[in-house]
């Protein structure tokens, strides 16, 4: 299973939206349940599947669900 | 429309700017922001009109119409299209019960979150630790119209591993609850786990240190972090300084004075965090400035005297809180001289005005505790 769709399911289950419901474009704004406490869960849910750190820095620049790929890309290869 | 010179002033080192490399930059982009807001925003155009000031006035920040606090109680000024704004943050209410309102657009609160995660990286440190949240759970959470209070500590979070709540909610009384808070303290003090503890002031203080303190708990965790932000005024009365909160901080959590770092902000301009530095001052970074006023002529003072605190800064986009006028009394003390190494000017915030009304977030809550 490729990175994305590794984020795919761990967003999906976080989040508790569908799988078909995550888009490149998704975000706090287009996601409800996208806040704050969630996003905490999601981080350690994402550093616990690819065994990788995510620092608060990577915060700065990830504005969507295309960012948040992007960033686990680079850190999983 | 984009914002260039904006864009430029936040990509740059947070506080990496001198005074003249800033200068420039920072009147560009304050020249876009006030340009947009004096074209989308009729009640300022009409301030800005009655004060003789357009955007194509050659002044200084200084004469940049500036908005007192209060006229954010009596309408959301927007400079945003209604329907575009999806987020309305308001401060806590005061004495008077009216509190001050913003409209966030997406571009705004994006741009918000960035600077604020900037300065609060520049100080907490770029690794995500347990954040122990003196607040009820509830307030982690999210809703249209959010309070300021639970914004700011929802703003923190991305800075968090995990987070734990320690206040409880008995009968409609808040509490501390002490054996959970205990339990966390004494298993990141065996695991040598360095944790944030965050609080509003009074409660951090006086429902929290006093408490243990009283009981004569305390606990070695150094290299955690004791963060709190809000209103003092309630500890001015029982006649806690911020030197004594400090000690007493470090006598229970057994933290280094410089991991004490107090946030101060206002509603009217989320997304600016001022925390005191390594050396117990604040500074502003590069996309802000400060001025201080007169409180009677409203004249700009020298540094080092006293007066009203204005903010400048041009992140929000959709509303104008890029020129706030504070009830907040402060000194501007130096610029680009902290021995911490931050450039940009620093400050202090004494108090607040004599007729000003009690404000901040921790001062208000503190009438919901038992």
């Amino acid at each position: 299973m490729d990175v994305r769709q590794r984020c795919t399911n761990v967003f999906s289950k976080i989040m508790e939206v569908p799988l078909a419901e995550v888009k490149e474009e998704s975000s706090p704004g287009t996601i409800e349940s996208w806040d704050s406490l969630s996003h905490v869960q999601l981080i350690s849910a994402l550093e616990e599947e690819f065994k990788i750190e995510i620092p608060p820095e990577a915060g700065v620049d990830i504005e969507d669900f295309k960012g948040l790929v992007s960033f686990v890309e680079t850190q999983a290869q | 429309m984009s914002f260039e010179s904006l864009a430029e002033l936040i990509s740059k080192d947070v506080y990496g700017l001198d005074k003249t490399e800033k200068a420039k930059l920072f009147g560009k982009a304050m020249h876009e922001v006030c340009s947009f807001h004096y074209d989308h925003c009729e009640p300022y155009r009409k301030l800005c009109d009655k004060r003789a000031w357009s955007p194509q006035s050659q002044t200084g920040i200084d004469k940049i119409p500036y908005l007192p606090t209060s006229l954010f109680k009596h309408e959301l000024l927007l400079s945003a299209d209604e329907k575009n704004i999806f987020r309305t943050i308001s401060s806590s209410a005061t004495s008077t019960g009216i509190s001050s309102r913003v409209g966030l657009d997406k571009e705004t609160s994006a741009r918000q979150s960035k600077c604020f995660m900037k300065v609060a990286i520049n100080r907490l440190g770029n690794k995500r630790r347990r954040f122990i949240v003196l607040d009820l759970e509830e307030s982690l959470g999210r809703t249209k119209n959010v309070s300021a209070r639970s914004s700011t500590i929802r703003s923190l979070l991305f800075c968090a591993g995990k987070t734990d709540t320690v206040i409880k909610d008995n009968d409609g009384k808040l509490e501390l609850n002490v054996n959970k808070l205990d339990s966390l303290l004494q298993e990141a003090e065996a695991c040598k786990e360095e944790v944030f503890i965050f609080g509003f002031t009074f409660i951090l203080y006086a429902y929290c240190v006093k408490q243990l303190l009283n009981s004569g708990k305390s606990y070695k965790l150094n290299g955690s972090k004791v963060l709190h932000i809000g209103g003092w005024k309630k500890l001015e009365a029982q006649k806690v300084t911020p030197k004594k909160l400090i000690e007493d901080c470090c006598k229970v959590f057994g933290v280094n004075s410089k991991d004490v770092v107090d946030f101060y902000g206002f509603t009217e301009q989320s997304g600016m965090l001022y925390p005191t530095c390594e050396e117990g001052v604040r500074h502003v970074p590069n996309f802000g400035d400060i001025l201080v006023r007169d409180p009677i002529s409203l004249e700009v003072l020298p540094f080092g005297k006293q007066g009203l605190l204005e903010f400048l800064t041009p992140i929000q986009t959709s509303y104008p809180g890029h020129s706030v006028l504070t009830e907040d009394v402060g000194l501007i003390l130096g610029e680009d001289n902290c021995a911490c190494g931050r450039k940009g000017k620093t400050f202090k915030v004494v108090g607040r005005a004599k007729q000003a009304e009690v404000r901040g977030c921790g001062d208000i809550m503190a009438e919901k505790f038992a």
